[in-house]
């Protein structure tokens, strides 16, 4: 029986409830254009932006240009869409381990305001992360407009985050490999689908609107085996990098923190300093494309010593700009940075054998690039793919693979997190499928009762509790007051097996006399992981659950262990194919 | 692929194969928990579609799921606490199987023993000689004389002596013979325990223990009672000792 009001509920519309998969593929192509539709929507504005302010950056009050421009972004996001500051990619990955990819609208446009004012008035971040944000976010309210359920919505907010990236860089596989990289954190063949038709929709979209450009214009390369080898001391200076990156842009935040100041002062502070870093170097301004682009194609001017400055203060400003507050993301200062590691790597080569003939060094800014993206987001393959991808080039593969699993390894050598997971990781919130911790944050305590322990109340005499020991299959007792129900203690029989074969006690010994009353209990509300540390930190097997005075029931490893494992088989059954 | 997302595909409510249970019935056939139950629904783990309460659901796909998940699903079996029934373990029902001997003759235990076999019907006969070995070699190891001039003989491994169904004779001796009984008295009453398992043994020696406690039936028991009287007798004592301690039925 249909019910009138059917066409309120997409939900139960017939042609998407025929197979799930289908419905999966078509709305995760409609997530994937709704995201590239997003990312030409902030590339456009951000451009037009840009170009408003261009002729006002040449005087001196422009360094309140960013200022202002942070702090407007600060309070947005802050007083008008409640939300807090952050890169973006780290509050999708929570969403997707903690809630089943469950976010807010807003959040689907919130990102992509802010962004524009923070890095259109000058602000050194990315546009990358608000978009992957409003992607991921456009999926999961799909998601709940079709009622899917946790693993469907999921799969659809990577389909955001992929359709974000293939749009931003016209580069589908990079999007998908992100997504599953990065977002989702599992290569599970049932995400693929849906994820690669987004990836292509969000592509095909950003074509559609934009024109077919590649980022980077593309250049021959011939790569010998002697640059093959100085790649390594490239990768280990992307790692150096990325590490300076990281920390300076805690260490800010970190700082920030501790200033009493209100975000948005803060985020102007921090502005104000990147105005006054983009007085002198106005190439650490904005998301910095333009100087990536002269870099790769050998005409960027400024000398060895230069640059490497240049490296440097392009750090502090993205650790000033994200640090104090304002919206964006690492993406592109991670890309510029590389650039700039990578030129700077291949002018002190130059400089060292001149009589060598070394390969141009726009190659070297390519694989700088890779190095950084990979070590800084620890997910090697899309620094390969995307820079395969953007510069449409095929022939630094061999040197672009070896400097991003070297960078990888050595970043994860020293920052055992990714930037974008260490937060998460420091809270315990990263919770990737088929791990010990997903398992135990999804068991609830309610789940794991034992309700087939027999209470007893403390005024009985032991003769009482010896023929309700009769009757129990447990070997331990509850006691509750007789008149108010209430949790006073335990019996443990181990404790009065003495007194349970002494006639004499029977009459003589009250059950609230042989109780321990110094038992931990636990709230029905309690973590499980939480509850399992505290077990095996005083060497308990089972504990008592009392809520609001009452004992409702045990827990113990054993019950435990034996759920841990069904919900280990339906998480992981599907990896283990 | 398949059953990764699970959902919608059974979504319509006209499907032959699809069927309807509550989510308390299908985590009672499931074993698991309620709240699991749901969550895995939300989650998308587990191929149910839930709608308020009820689930829809094709049994197949679900039996499937479950023997893939090393669980199992089973809508209809009423999940009973296994234990042996009652009438199987009545004390009443093994004294008719076992009898009730007046007058046993004999000087010593291993003469007693052997008129009290001969007796009993229910052996198979090529097994008598060796339960009259187990009976004198029990007693070897510790007198079952519990007191009061009442003992209970019963073989260490009741299984070896091939009966189907639990037997207690019961033995009032023509003359009281010593057995080494834990109060040094004279035995002039005997309880002969048979059983097919340890645990129906252990189940009939702790109601029998527990009728052998009271006063009254041991004074009962010494005039000697008839058959009928011992019988109905026995059958209160033992409704009792069942009201006092559940677990033994």
């Amino acid at each position: 029986m249909r019910s009138p009001t059917t066409w309120r509920r997409p939900a139960m519309w017939h042609v998407f409830r025929s197979d799930d998969r289908l419905l999966l593929i078509i709305a995760g192509a409609v997530v994937g254009i709704c995201s590239g539709v997003a990312a030409v929507v902030l590339n456009q504005a951000l451009i037009a932006v840009l170009g408003w302010l261009r002729s006002y950056h040449t005087y001196g009050w422009s360094v309140l240009l960013p200022a202002a421009g942070a702090a407007l972004s600060s309070l947005f996001l802050n007083k008008i869409m409640r939300e807090g500051a952050g890169h973006g990619v780290p509050e999708v990955i929570y969403s997707v381990s903690r809630y089943g990819g469950l976010m807010r609208l807003r959040s689907s446009f919130s990102r992509l305001i802010s962004s524009c004012l923070t890095i259109g008035s000058g602000g050194s971040a990315g546009p990358e992360a608000p978009i992957v944000m409003s992607g991921s976010a456009i999926g999961s309210n799909i998601a709940r407009l079709l009622s899917l359920n946790d693993r469907q919505r999921v799969t659809l907010v990577g389909c955001g985050a992929a359709g974000a990236i293939s749009a931003i860089f016209n580069a589908p596989i990079s999007g998908v490999i992100f997504s599953m990289e990065v977002i989702l954190g599992e290569w599970a063949a049932s995400h693929l689908i849906p994820i690669a038709i987004a990836a292509v929709a969000g592509t095909e979209i950003s074509y559609l609107l934009q024109g077919r450009q590649i980022p980077f214009s593309h250049q021959q390369f011939n790569i010998g085996f002697i640059e093959i080898l100085a790649c390594i001391g490239l990768a280990v200076l992307s790692a150096l990098a990325s590490i300076i990156l990281t920390r300076t842009i805690r260490a800010v935040h970190h700082r920030a923190d501790h200033i009493r100041w209100p975000a948005w002062l803060k985020a102007a502070g921090g502005g104000c300093a990147v105005g006054i870093i983009g007085l002198y170097l106005p190439m650490v301004l904005g998301e910095g494309y333009h100087a990536i682009r002269t870099m790769i194609e050998g005409h960027f001017a400024p000398g060895i010593g230069l640059v490497f400055i240049v490296c440097l203060a392009k750090i502090v400003a993205t650790a000033l700009t994200l640090g104090s507050g304002g919206s964006g993301g690492i993406f592109a200062p991670c890309l510029v940075i590389g650039s700039f590691v990578g030129l700077s790597y291949h002018r002190v080569l130059v400089y060292l054998w001149p009589a060598f003939d070394w390969v141009q060094e726009g190659c070297f800014v390519l694989l700088g690039m890779a190095g950084l993206i990979s070590a800084m987001l620890q997910a090697p393959l899309t620094g390969i793919f995307l820079i395969v991808e953007i510069t449409g080039g095929y022939e630094v593969i061999l040197p672009l693979i070896i400097v991003s699993a070297i960078s990888t390894s050595l970043c994860h050598y020293v920052e055992p997190a990714s930037f974008y997971l260490k937060d998460l990781v420091d809270k315990g919130q990263l919770l990737r499928p088929g791990t010990d911790a997903r398992v135990l944050a999804d068991l609830e305590i309610r789940e794991l009762l034992e309700t087939d322990c027999i209470s007893v109340h403390a005024d009985m005499l032991l003769r009482e509790f010896v023929d309700i020991v009769k009757q129990s299959r447990r070997n331990l007792f509850p006691v509750e007051d007789r008149r108010t129900g209430h949790f006073l203690g335990m019996i443990y029989m181990d404790d009065i097996r003495p007194y349970l074969f002494d006639p004499l006690m029977y009459d003589t010994v009250l059950v609230g006399q042989l109780m321990d009353t110094q038992v931990k209990t636990v709230a029905p509300d309690d973590d499980v992981l939480e509850v399992m540390e505290r077990m095996d930190a005083d060497h308990l097997f089972n504990m008592p659950v009392v809520a609001n005075q009452r004992f409702i029931g045990m827990i113990s490893k054993s019950t435990l262990l034996d759920q841990y494992r069904k919900e280990l088989m339906v998480q992981t059954y599907h990896l283990n194919r | 692929m398949e059953n990764n997302h699970y959902g919608s595909r059974l979504f319509q409510r006209d499907l032959n194969f699809a069927m309807q249970l509550s989510i308390e019935k299908i985590a009672h056939a499931l074993e698991l928990p309620k709240g699991k139950i749901e969550r895995w629904i939300r989650q998308g783990r587990i191929p149910l579609v839930r709608q308020d309460n009820t689930c829809t659901f094709d049994q197949q796909a679900l039996e499937r799921w479950a023997s893939q998940h090393n669980l199992a699903f089973r809508p209809d079996e009423p999940q009973m606490p296994k234990c042996v029934s009652s009438h199987e373990n009545s004390l009443t029902a093994a004294l008719q199987n076992g009898g009730i001997h007046y007058d046993v003759a004999g000087a010593q235990a291993r003469e007693v023993f052997q008129s009290v076999v001969d007796g009993i019907d229910c052996i198979p006969a090529a097994n008598k000689t060796l339960l009259v070995e187990k009976l004198i070699e029990r007693e070897a190891l510790a007198s079952t004389g519990i007191g009061k001039g009442v003992a209970i003989p019963h073989p260490r491994e009741p299984e070896s002596i091939g009966i189907f169904n639990p037997a207690v004779a019961a033995c009032f001796l023509s003359a009281p013979i010593d057995f080494h009984a834990l109060d040094g008295r004279p035995v002039s009453i005997l309880f002969v325990l048979l059983s097919p398992s340890v645990q129906t043994h252990l189940q009939i020696l702790s109601k029998l223990s527990f009728c052998l406690r009271q006063e009254d039936f041991v004074a009962f028991l010494k005039t000697p009672p008839q058959p009928d009287a011992l019988i109905s007798r026995l059958g209160q004592m033992e409704r009792l000792c069942e009201k006092q301690n559940p677990r033994q039925r």
